[in-house]
C-alpha cells in the first residue's frame, strides 16, 4: 500500500512540476475551497466533481487497480479531468467583481494577474520555441537528407541510420526513408533487437566502431549511413568498410552509401 | 503560411464546423449572435470528430485506404450539410410568411429602441462600457498571440515521431496504419506501436485534412493546426466562462465578466509552464497532438456539456450531445477513452444527489457506452 501511495504522489509531483507548480496548485485548492461558499450551483458544478476526481486520483486502491494496469507512466493525465485553470479564473473573476468601483476593480484584476505571473513559469521562451527552419518545422538537415535519399531510391523505401538528434524528425518529412531504429532505441514503447542496439550504442559514441556499424548495415540492408561530423570522428574515406561518401548536408551531416 | 492554405483551413476548421453546428444551435435554441456562432463552431467540430471516429475505426480494421475513408467521411458531412441547408431554408421560409415578418418586425423594433438615444451612448461610451472595450481588446490580443506564436515559431516534440510519421505514411501510401512509424515494416493495425492508435485515429483525421488541403502533414500539424485549434479551445472557454458566471435567471453572463474570466485564463496559460504536463503546456506547446486536443478542447467541452446537463430542467439536445462528445473523445487519444467515461460517471453521481432523477443519470452514464466499446475493442482486438 505504501508503494502505491508513493506512486500516486510521484505522479502528482510529476504533473504539477514539483516546487515550480506548487503556487498555482495552492491557488487552485484555495479557489476550490472558496467554491464551497459560492452557492449551490457552483458547489454542484465545480466543487463536488473536482473533489470526486481528487478522491479517485489520490486513492491508492484505484491507482493499484487502474493506474498500474492501464495507465502506467501516464496516470497523471487523469488530473486533466480537474478544471484547474477554470476554477481559479472563475473565483478570481467573482472576487474582483465584488468590487463596485471600476478603477479599483481594474486594479484588482491587474494585481491578480501579477500574482499569477510572479508565481508561474512563462511558456513562450527561447527554450520552448525557436525560429523555424522551414514550413515543416523540423530541422532543415532532416529535409535535405530525405530529399537526397528520395532522389536516389532503388526500392519503394530505403533504410538508413542517422545520428540520434535526427531520429524523431526524418519520418515526419518522408515515408520513403525508413529508419533502422528510431526513438524506440531509448527503450521507448517497443524494444529493439540486438543488431539495432549494437548500432545505436556505437552511434552514441564520439568514436564509433565502424566495423560493427558497417557490417550490420550491409547485412541488414541499410543503404545509407549518416554521421554528424561535428560529433562523430569518422574517416573521409570509408571504402574499406564498403561505404562511400556521397553527399554532405549543412557541412555537418555526411551521407555514406553502400558500395554495390 | 500561404493564402490558399489559410482559405482551405478556414473552410475546414471554421466555416464547415460552424455550418454543421447550426443543427445544435437550432435544436438547443441558442440565442444571441455570438453565442450561436460559438456553439455552432465548437459543437460542429465535435460532431465532425465524432463522425470521423464512426467512419475511421471500422475502416482501419477493414484495411481500407485513406481515400476510401475520406470519401465516406465527406459523404457523411455533405449529407449533414444538405440537411442543415434544408432546415435553414425552411426556417427562412417561415420567416417570410406574414406571421413571421410581423414577429421579426417586433423583434427588430425592440432592438432599435434599445439602441437609440441616451441609452445607446451611455452603454457604448459610458465608463463601464469603456472598460469592456479595453478588456475585449486585451483578451483578443492575448488569445491571438497564443494562437500565433505556436504557428509562427518551432517547437519540437518527440511524440511527433509517431503521430506525424503515421500521417505522412497514410498520405503518401494511401494507407491507414499499415506500417511501423519507425522502420516502415508492414504490420497490421493491431500490432506494434500503432496498436495504441487504431481506436483513437486522430492521426488519420489529420491525414484526411492533409489530403483535402494538400498541405504536408508536418506543415499542417506544426504551422496551421495550432492557430485554428487554439482559437477553437478559447471558443469553448468563452462558453464555459459564460455558463459559470451567468446568474440563475440570466440567459448569458455580462460580457465584461466573461472577458475578465478569459483574461485570467490566458494569463494562467501563458504563465502555466510549471511542467510539460499541465493544460497550458498541452494547449500552447503541442495542440496538434490528439491527447492535447483531448485535454485542451474535448474535456472542457465535456465540462461545458455537463454544466448544461446538470441544470434541473435539461433540454434533450444537451444529453444527445454528450453521446456525440464522448464518441469524439475516443478519436483523439486513449486517454479520451478513459477520462470521458470517468467524467460522465462522476458528474452523473453529483447530478443524481442533487436532482434524484434516475432517468437523467442513466442517460448520462449510458453516454459512456461508446468509450466502453472502444476500450474493449482495444483490449481484445
Amino acid at each position: 500500500m505504501v508503494t502505491y501511495c508513493y506512486g500516486v504522489w510521484n505522479e502528482f509531483v510529476n504533473f504539477i512540476g514539483g516546487r515550480a507548480g506548487l503556487a498555482h496548485w495552492a491557488l487552485y485548492l484555495l479557489a476550490l475551497f472558496c467554491c464551497i461558499f459560492m452557492g449551490k450551483e457552483i458547489r454542484k458544478k465545480l466543487f463536488f466533481p473536482s473533489a470526486l476526481v481528487l478522491l479517485f486520483f489520490f486513492n491508492p486502491l484505484f491507482y493499484a487497480a487502474v493506474g498500474t494496469r492501464f495507465l502506467s507512466g501516464i496516470y497523471w493525465r487523469l488530473l486533466w479531468m480537474l478544471p484547474i485553470s477554470f476554477i481559479i479564473a472563475y473565483c478570481l473573476t467573482q472576487m474582483t467583481f465584488k468590487i463596485k468601483k471600476n478603477v479599483l476593480r481594474v486594479a484588482a484584476v491587474v494585481l491578480a494577474c501579477a500574482c499569477i505571473i510572479v508565481t508561474g513559469e512563462r511558456i513562450f521562451t527561447t527554450e520552448t520555441y525557436s525560429e523555424k527552419e522551414n514550413e515543416y518545422e523540423i530541422p532543415q538537415a532532416a529535409v535535405e537528407i530525405c530529399d537526397y535519399v528520395k532522389e536516389h531510391l532503388l526500392d519503394w523505401k530505403e533504410t538508413i541510420v542517422v545520428p540520434n538528434e535526427l531520429l524523431c524528425d526524418i519520418r515526419q518529412y518522408s515515408s520513403a526513408v525508413s529508419l533502422f531504429y528510431g526513438r524506440n532505441a531509448g527503450g521507448f514503447i517497443t524494444n529493439i533487437e540486438e543488431d539495432e542496439a549494437a548500432v545505436y550504442a556505437e552511434m552514441c559514441k564520439e568514436e564509433p566502431d565502424l566495423e560493427v556499424i558497417t557490417e550490420i548495415g550491409k547485412r541488414r540492408n541499410c543503404r545509407y549511413l549518416v554521421f554528424n561530423t561535428s560529433f562523430h570522428q569518422v574517416p573521409e574515406d570509408m571504402t574499406a568498410y564498403g561505404y562511400e561518401k556521397v553527399y554532405v548536408v549543412e557541412d555537418v551531416y555526411a551521407i555514406y552509401r553502400v558500395i554495390v | 503560411m500561404s493564402c490558399k492554405n489559410i482559405i482551405f483551413m478556414t473552410v475546414l476548421f471554421v466555416i464547415l464546423p460552424a455550418w454543421i453546428g447550426i443543427i445544435w444551435s437550432e435544436v438547443l435554441k441558442i440565442e444571441g449572435r455570438w453565442q450561436r456562432f460559438l456553439h455552432s463552431w465548437t459543437l460542429g467540430f465535435v460532431t465532425m470528430l465524432s463522425i470521423a471516429q464512426v467512419v475511421l475505426v471500422p475502416m482501419v480494421a477493414l484495411h481500407c485506404t485513406l481515400t476510401q475513408a475520406l470519401r465516406v467521411w465527406q459523404i457523411c458531412l455533405t449529407v449533414l450539410s444538405l440537411v442543415i441547408f434544408y432546415l435553414v431554408l425552411v426556417k427562412h421560409q417561415k420567416l417570410f410568411t406574414e406571421a413571421g415578418m410581423q414577429a421579426a418586425a417586433v423583434k427588430t423594433g425592440r432592438k432599435t429602441a434599445g439602441e437609440t438615444g441616451e441609452g445607446f451612448f451611455k452603454r457604448m461610451f459610458g465608463f463601464g462600457r469603456l472598460w469592456t472595450w479595453i478588456f475585449a481588446a486585451l483578451v483578443t490580443v492575448l488569445i491571438l498571440l497564443q494562437a500565433y506564436i505556436p504557428s509562427r515559431y518551432e517547437h519540437s516534440d518527440d511524440d511527433d515521431a509517431r503521430f506525424i510519421s503515421e500521417e505522412v505514411s497514410a498520405v503518401e501510401h494511401d494507407t491507414m496504419y499499415w506500417d511501423d512509424p519507425i522502420t516502415a515494416d508492414q504490420l497490421y493495425w493491431n500490432e506494434g506501436e500503432v496498436r495504441k492508435d487504431f481506436t483513437s485515429p486522430w492521426a488519420m483525421y489529420v491525414a484526411m485534412c492533409s489530403k483535402i488541403t494538400g498541405i504536408a502533414p508536418a506543415a499542417l500539424s506544426h504551422t496551421y493546426l495550432p492557430f485554428f485549434l487554439i482559437l477553437l479551445c478559447y471558443g469553448v472557454y468563452f462558453l464555459i466562462g459564460n455558463a459559470l458566471l451567468k446568474g440563475e435567471q440570466e440567459s448569458a453572463a455580462p460580457l465584461e465578466k466573461t472577458l475578465v474570466f478569459l483574461l485570467f485564463l490566458s494569463v494562467l496559460h501563458l504563465w502555466g509552464y510549471t511542467s510539460t504536463h499541465t493544460l497550458a503546456s498541452m494547449v500552447l506547446l503541442r495542440i496538434w497532438q490528439g491527447k492535447a486536443v483531448c485535454a485542451g478542447f474535448m474535456l472542457p467541452v465535456m465540462f461545458y456539456l455537463m454544466y448544461q446537463v446538470m441544470q434541473k430542467e435539461v433540454k434533450k439536445g444537451w444529453l444527445a450531445l454528450l453521446y456525440v462528445a464522448s464518441n469524439a473523445a475516443c478519436l483523439l487519444s486513449g486517454i479520451g477513452i478513459v477520462t470521458a467515461p470517468v467524467l460522465l460517471f462522476l458528474y452523473g453521481v453529483v447530478d443524481f444527489f442533487y436532482h434524484r432523477n434516475w432517468k437523467k443519470t442513466l442517460a448520462v452514464w449510458l453516454a459512456a457506452v461508446p468509450c466502453g466499446v472502444y476500450f474493449l475493442y482495444y483490449l481484445i482486438g
